[in-house]
């Protein structure tokens, strides 16, 4: 059944199910892109020394940050769980640091 | 143009109704006098609610982290035998790994695109549009699989198996995980597409693609894991 555009619209702000405006969504993209190539770029000329697994890891975290947030829609929906999971993301890299 | 209408779970006070009875959030009897403040239950109720199916939320954290755990192992090994796997690092191609990322991200940004379009975020409230975009994602899965194949096939014809080393046991193991993974994804992403051209009233079928994604982004965070552990360090 087709509902008409007044019942179809709903105004974003008002509805708790707001979805991730695409231009958020575009912007994620975009860095996640650019860590990437970042990542892969100072790793292969080797421009670290020896920083270079915590530098790499740091970018991780936030590549799996915005993905969390942004892609999966933490930032907006389950809020709560937003902080755990990030903890579960340090806890993981800082470990990998560790016993590198 | 058919328009996505999925009023079984888009619904806030329905899905509210749908969230399990837990001591955290269940709300507290009000004594004789007490008003129940309604809102704040309600966005209590709201920062817990994930999209998609809660159950489908258990299972992929499950499966995180138990690949976390291999993660870490994968180091520990590392770290005890440094030679074997510096050396076994160089018969890799990171910039076979980096088109691959690149196809990962950006097909997981194709699946964010497809849910948003779903729910008419940018007022293109089309299933075409949303199962285009869909379809993109598991065509960028497709070309994941490929490149990770003929790296596959370029090892094995080296004779570089699952027992030339302890590397080649976790290369062969996580990577061969995301990939069996990814292969499934694409079933996942294949199904909800050709849903949203054949019936885009069915019931459910934002709420199964929201769990479509969720799932296509944990593959995202593995590979940005392994991408680094692997190739790049």
């Amino acid at each position: 059944m087709k509902s008409s555009p007044e019942t179809s619209a709903r105004p974003i702000d008002a509805d708790p199910t707001a979805p991730e405006s695409t231009r958020a969504l575009t912007l994620t993209w975009l860095a996640l892109l650019t860590f990437s190539l970042a990542n892969y770029y100072v790793a292969e000329e080797a421009l670290a020394g020896a920083l270079l697994a915590p530098l790499l890891f740091a970018a991780v975290f936030v590549k799996l940050t915005l993905v969390t947030s942004v892609f999966m829609e933490l930032r907006h929906h389950g809020r709560a769980w937003l902080l755990p999971v990030v903890g579960v993301f340090g806890v993981l890299l800082t470990a990998l640091v560790l016993s590198w | 143009m058919a328009e996505v209408h999925d009023t079984t779970s888009r619904s806030w006070e329905a899905r509210a109704e749908t969230l399990p009875t837990m001591a955290v959030i269940a709300p507290k009897r009000p004594s004789a006098g007490e008003s129940v403040d309604v809102e704040a239950m309600s966005a209590r109720r709201r920062d817990l609610r994930l999209v998609g199916d809660t159950a489908w939320w258990v299972f992929l954290t499950a499966e995180f982290l138990t690949l976390c755990l291999f993660f870490i192992v994968f180091a520990v090994m590392r770290r005890d035998h440094l030679e074997e796997f510096r050396a076994a690092q160089k018969l890799l191609s990171p910039h076979l790994a980096l088109v691959n990322s690149l196809v990962l991200i950006t097909s997981g940004y194709a699946v964010a695109r497809g849910v948003a379009a779903m729910r008419g975020v940018a007022r293109s409230t089309s299933a075409r549009r949303a199962a285009t975009w869909i379809f993109v994602a598991a065509a960028l899965g497709l070309v994941f699989v490929a490149i990770k194949g003929s790296e596959y096939a370029d090892k094995l014809g080296a004779g570089l198996t699952l027992s030339s080393g302890h590397f080649w046991f976790f290369y062969y193991f996580l990577t061969g995980f995301h990939f069996l993974h990814v292969l499934l994804g694409i079933g996942f992403l294949s199904w909800v597409g050709s849903r949203l051209l054949l019936e885009p009233h069915r019931p459910g079928l934002l709420t199964q693609a929201e769990s479509c994604a969720a799932f296509w982004h944990m593959l995202d965070l593995v590979w940005i894991l392994l991408f680094p552990l692997l190739y790049l360090l």
